[in-house]
């Protein structure tokens, strides 16, 4: 029989989970040149809801956990393609060849504009974890990576001394994908068409300008060269493209698996705490063991000699 | 039954564990164990026992004993006193039932919600030699002469303490048992719940007359409730091995304070804390302010 | 990056073939192989000068000259050094303006073993055979007239809102004896491309601006 044991009900476990959630903080920005348009995002994300659920078979189940965003901003720049009046060609008789007539551009040269809307308000992920409870033994003698994943994760630091941890160990996590809904596009529409119509003046040259380029949803999509709409365009440019959707999923999973245990015990555990002329009391703690039923989370460990 | 059936976190000590806890305390903090005078202190080795200490301890420097005042020999017309030593040795606990230490009968068994603790007490005083008195005396009598008919309104001076040489100490060692049981408790105006021992009943064994014995249990009772118990109290959340020490400081990351208090008795829950199957067990709540 | 408009482009209401400024062309016909020279001027000034090889081999069949963007300025002709140009026989010549304010003029010279000739004085006409062509932008009734023969045209230019349209597609003008068609409609931003059968000097005027855009 274990020496000590130590339980932790589901509502109680609910709360340690949400007590670590809430430090909860993904952020992230990049930034592309693709020829004619360069597209980059700045964004930030935190975590709300969710519940988790212990399981008879020593799993357990977090669920519905939202990812909301605090800021999603997408800075999307583009070249205007020259702007011109004139130009074509003309068919003279044998033996005279053809002419090409030059052209007049509206601008000296292409005009770049570029927007950057917080599309925050209107994407919202959702998160789900499977997993089950392990112990790992943090010891302070071995020297942390020269790489540490962690360091932006951790919400509490490393301790100065030996500890067992009780890591949450996802085996399967899903992420919703990046979905960005319609209203988008009219927002990048919106945008561009401002920025626009703030570079050329009213008139006859902005009309011309106009017929030119045709309606700014026909520019940004002969631009951005995609043949569908600009919010699906988007989504996959966050899912495949810049990989946020997979870098958010390994940011979430190493949260709250490797980066931060859910409870810890101090090895040796002090019990009597240091006088101004006494040491502090530590008793060895050995052969920590974890598991849960659909009631609670049990942690058996023995006093070492 | 669930552990967590009528509160938020449980904790459990087997009485094994806690006697190899035990066993860490007093290696760990001898100076809480053994008490003696500054000479004994000096001279360990001329201690009644000898004292079991972790390396950690002789490393640190830190005493082998607590220092306390030699006892006068009383009526000396030049102050004298002896030194001497008290040395708790072999502390073990028993949880209901009963069934690792044999209590004497005048305890009877251990009741239910019980904890029996046994240890032996080893006492040991100076006994001067021949040859000390005969150095002492004619210093004393010709004090002892020159104070007749008159108060001695001097202040006193301190007392002559004749080293402690090899042989000198006079030891013996007495079996101690008593019964205990556990309680939450504040400890001045804090907010923690610790949680402490109580002494219901003492005996000593084998002591005559019975004077003696009840004086001496008596006394040992006073040292173990007033002396030792108190410095042994324990904050709740070592019952639970310290685990919501990380939930402390996540909280403190979102503005929260997160504490553990033992759960209010009701008709599902009888005793907290509760022994009963050879362990001590805790039943607590999770407090997190302000709410989540 | 907010870069300038190029105003001359709305700012041009007048053309004439004699004094080219900004949307007009002329394309002068090299139907002879022999060498050549061009002379650039700027309103009496000669900014510059090149020679023109006509009938090498292998030599483009088009040769366009950017007359705001040739070396040289008002006290000098820019002609020191440079190998000067090669077009085909028979090759076309293209001179236009892509900005600013200035007018300029052409002539050419053919240089044989024993004597030179002028086969071109844009300042005075067009000669037979040459093109002449502007893009008319601001939408309007514009006034064609030939100097020489006394002809006279009108093209009708319009902006339609909201339709988006091909702005390469030219619409051709023949000038023998008149224009045909003399009543011409095209869409603001298109090119006019007349082409000379007779020895003609071509001015086009914006004369009514009241005709905006159409629905």
């Amino acid at each position: 029989m274990a020496h000590v044991t130590v339980a932790v009900n589901e509502s109680a476990f609910q709360s340690s989970l949400e007590l670590l959630k809430r430090s909860f903080r993904f952020a992230a920005a990049d930034s592309g040149d693709f020829g004619p348009f360069r597209l980059g995002y700045d964004v930030e994300a935190h975590l709300e809801g969710g519940t988790v659920d212990l399981r008879a078979d020593n799993t357990f189940e977090l669920k519905e956990l939202d990812v909301r965003w605090s800021r999603l901003k997408v800075k999307l720049g583009l070249d205007i393609p020259s702007m011109c009046v004139g130009g074509g060609c003309i068919d003279l008789p044998w033996p005279l060849p053809d002419f090409c007539l030059p052209r007049w551009c509206l601008f000296e040269a292409d005009p770049d504009v570029s927007i950057e809307p917080d599309l925050a308000a209107f994407v919202a992920q959702e998160v789900s974890l499977t997993g089950s409870l392990v112990v790992r033994y943090f010891d302070v003698t071995v020297p942390p990576p020269a790489i540490d994943p962690c360091a932006l994760l951790r919400v509490v630091p490393p301790p100065p001394n030996n500890r067992w941890n009780i890591h949450l160990d996802p085996q399967t996590i899903d992420l919703d994908l990046f979905d960005f809904p319609d209203i988008v596009g009219n927002l990048f529409e919106d945008g561009l068409t401002s920025v626009i119509e703030a570079l050329i003046p009213g008139g006859i040259v902005r009309d011309l300008v106009l017929v030119i380029v045709g309606s700014v949803a026909d520019l940004i999509r002969d631009i951005l060269d995609i043949p569908d709409e600009i919010d699906e365009w988007l989504s996959d440019f966050f899912n495949v493209s810049f990989g946020l959707h997979d870098l958010l999923l390994q940011v979430v999973g190493d949260f709250f698996s490797s980066c931060n245990p859910l409870y810890g015990i101090d090895d040796p555990l002090e019990i009597l705490p240091a006088t101004s002329t006494l040491i502090p009391v530590r008793i060895p703690i050995a052969n920590v063991a974890v598991r849960n039923d659909a009631n609670e989370m049990i942690i058996e460990a023995d006093v070492g000699a | 039954m669930a552990f967590t059936a009528q509160c938020d976190v449980f904790g459990s000590v087997h009485e094994d564990g806690l006697n190899l806890v035990v066993g860490h305390l007093m290696r760990q903090r001898p100076s809480l164990f053994n008490y003696a005078t500054q000479a004994l202190a000096d001279h360990p080795e001329r201690l009644c026992e000898e004292v079991e200490v972790a390396q950690e301890v002789t490393d640190a420097g830190d005493p082998l004993v607590h220092v306390v005042e030699p006892i006068p020999i009383i009526g000396a017309a030049v102050p004298i006193s002896l030194n001497w030593c008290l040395q708790f040795r072999r502390v073990a606990v028993d949880f209901h039932p009963g069934n690792a230490i044999d209590l004497p009968p005048e305890l009877g068994s251990l009741p239910e919600q019980r904890v029996a603790l046994a240890l032996q007490a080893c006492v040991g005083l100076q006994c001067l030699g021949r040859d000390v008195i005969a150095d002492l005396l004619p210093g004393i009598e010709v004090a002892a002469v020159a104070k007749r008919g008159r108060d001695d309104r001097r202040k006193p001076r301190p007392p002559i303490v004749p080293p402690v040489r090899d042989r000198d100490m006079r030891c013996f060692c007495l079996g101690v048992y008593a019964i205990g049981h556990f309680e939450w408790g504040a400890i001045g105006s804090t907010t923690t719940q610790w949680l402490k021992v109580r002494i219901d009943g003492l005996e000593i064994v084998d002591i005559q007359p019975r004077g003696l014995e009840s004086a001496i249990e008596c006394y040992v009772a006073d040292v173990l409730q007033l002396g030792l118990l108190p410095r042994l109290s324990t904050p709740i959340e070592k019952i639970a091995l310290d685990i919501t020490s990380l939930l402390r400081k996540a909280g403190v990351a979102i503005g929260r304070q997160v504490s553990l208090v033992p759960t209010p008795l009701s008709a599902t829950l009888a005793h907290n804390p509760a022994i009963e199957g050879d362990e001590l067990k805790a039943f607590a709540d999770l407090v997190i302010t302000p709410p989540l | 990056m907010r870069p300038a408009l190029n105003r001359a482009i709305f700012a041009q209401r007048v053309w004439d073939s004699g004094a080219l400024t900004v949307l007009a062309t002329l394309v002068h016909v090299f139907d002879e192989a022999g060498d050549y020279e061009i002379f650039v001027r700027r309103g009496e000034a000669i900014v510059h000068r090149v020679t023109l090889a006509v009938g090498r081999d292998g030599a483009p069949r088009q040769l366009d000259l950017d007359l705001a963007a040739l070396p040289g300025d008002d006290t000098r002709c820019g002609c020191e050094g440079g190998d000067g140009y090669a077009i085909s026989e028979p090759g076309l010549v293209s001179f236009h303006v892509s900005r600013g304010a200035g007018a300029y003029s052409v002539r050419v010279q053919r240089r044989t073993e024993r004597h030179k000739e002028w086969v071109l004085d844009s300042a005075e006409s067009i000669p037979e055979g040459d093109l002449f062509a502007v893009v008319l932008v601001r939408p309007g009734v514009y006034a064609v007239a030939d100097k020489v023969s006394g002809a006279e045209a009108r093209i009708s230019v319009e902006l339609p809102r909201g339709e988006r349209y091909r702005m390469d597609e030219p619409a051709m003008v023949e000038l023998q004896k008149g224009f045909d068609p003399s009543e011409l409609r095209v869409l603001a931003g298109r090119a006019v491309v007349f082409r000379c059968q007779d020895r003609a000097r071509i001015g086009i005027e914006l004369a009514d601006e009241t005709a905006t855009v159409s629905s």
